[in-house]
């Protein structure tokens, strides 16, 4: 593993004290950023690792006008120039009003971008994004084709997503076109040979992060990343970006002081209730999707509560240094940098992180 | 995969470590994950470089991050 100099040690501890500062600030005066729609929890694959374990639409999704209503809330009540609509589901696409819903968005006035699994995305689909106003987009890899398909519980899903990338690229029309590949124990050595792939698409990013122990996964346990397979990844990304690729690690975890900006352009924050919030498919308001759905977690509901005021008045369980609840991270030299890790792989019941780097990148 | 473009990178701006990275970065300004990439890289501009720059200029509220698993930011 290579390790930095003294000098950009001491510096990154610089600037990660100024971000603990700067955190501090912005529990109290948060700033949304990112609000993420979940239009449905319907998709066409049925990816082990799913951390919203979808499959068939969800109990009493929002309908067309209620996701119309949403959108004129929020550019009432925001200032919809520094937030980005993030549309994800399931696949947002099965939605029949998909395009209605976000027409109606791009009339509004946002900008907004999706993730999506690209296996419906024909050159037809592509265009309709670009009329609709999308400007970014993720798709998910998740390996080689075999083990792509596999993975994604879908025939032929590979091959529909390549070429849903390509029709994407061929419409000429989006501010960025993403590759997501989900890192488990099973496909981080095919990682070097998907390397290949990707250089020969012309995508703008390659991001490249591992299984987190939620939702489906936790039902396959033993394609959870060892410290071998993440330390693998980490050097793998390192590589890529020294070599000019832009590859990226995700937002997921703090990586201490030899990793922080070494796999990813920015030092670890994390954007729950801070920057992220989201609207799930039954209304429910929470923060990052990825969290687990519970009373702690759920916020309130868009068809009782405006997403202004709780915006505003609650999200309080993530705008603070959840790590003071563990006596592992109570204890830590990195709890101020880390503040508990990610919320989506916090143990709400036993307060403690279910993922952390300490041990696997840094002591 | 498209090269970085010319957008400066991100606030950090520190060239850590492994200090080609962020020279080509720098050439380059970053990945297009904030924005359209440009078409106007050379190949000079993925030569790496030996010397380690140090560059202090963060500023938290820039720190922006691509989210979890959604879109990147445009």
């Amino acid at each position: 593993m290579n390790s930095v100099s003294s000098d950009t040690i001491e510096l990154k501890e610089k600037h990660l004290n100024q971000l603990s500062d700067y955190t501090e600030q912005l529990y109290l005066k948060p700033d949304l950023r990112h609000l993420f729609l979940e239009l449905t929890l319907a998709c066409n694959e049925r990816c082990f690792h799913c951390g919203s374990n979808c499959s068939v639409p969800g109990d009493n999704e929002l309908s067309t006008d209620e996701f119309k209503a949403i959108i004129d809330q929020v550019k009432e009540d925001f200032d919809i120039s520094r937030i980005q609509l993030c549309v994800t589901g399931g696949e947002p696409l099965l939605r029949k009003d998909f395009f209605e819903i976000m027409s109606y968005a791009n009339s509004k006035g946002f900008k907004w971008g999706m993730t999506s699994n690209a296996t419906l995305i024909t050159k037809d689909v592509a265009h309709k994004l670009s009329e609709a106003g999308m400007g970014t987009i993720s798709v998910s890899i998740d390996g080689l084709q075999d083990t792509h398909d596999k993975l994604r519980g879908m025939k032929n899903a590979y091959d529909l997503a390549m070429k849903g990338v390509q029709n994407l690229i061929d419409e000429n029309a989006f501010k960025a076109i993403q590759i997501t590949t989900v890192v488990n124990h099973e496909n981080v050595r095919e990682l070097d040979q998907l390397l290949e792939i990707m250089k020969g698409i012309d995508i703008d990013s390659w991001r490249v992060i591992n299984i987190e122990p939620i939702g489906r996964a936790l039902l396959r346990p033993e394609m959870l990343c060892t410290k071998e397979d993440l330390k693998y990844m980490f050097e793998f990304i390192r590589k890529a970006r020294k070599d000019g690729l832009p590859v990226e690690y995700g937002c997921s975890h703090y990586l201490g002081l030899d990793y922080e900006v070494e796999v990813r352009d920015w030092y670890w924050l994390c954007n729950a209730g801070v920057y992220t919030a989201s609207i799930m498919s039954n209304g429910d308001i929470g923060a990052c999707l990825d969290i687990e759905r519970s009373p702690k977690t759920i916020q309130g509901n868009i068809r009782r509560d405006r997403l202004k005021d709780v915006w505003d008045n609650r999200f309080e369980i993530f705008r603070r240094n959840w790590g003071c609840d563990s006596d592992k991270c109570r204890t830590c030299d990195h709890i101020k940098y880390c503040r508990g890790d990610a919320a989506h792989s916090w143990d709400y019941e036993n307060d403690e992180p279910l993922i952390c780097m300490k041990g696997v990148l840094f002591e | 995969m498209k090269k970085p473009d010319n957008k400066t990178v991100t606030a950090a701006k520190i060239v850590a470590g492994v200090a080609a990275t962020f020279i080509v970065a720098a050439n380059v300004s970053g990945c297009g994950v904030y924005g359209p990439p440009k078409d106007d890289s050379s190949d000079s501009s993925r030569e790496t470089q030996e010397t380690t720059q140090v560059v202090d200029d963060f500023d938290p509220d820039d720190n922006m991050n691509g989210d979890v698993y959604g879109p990147p930011s445009g």
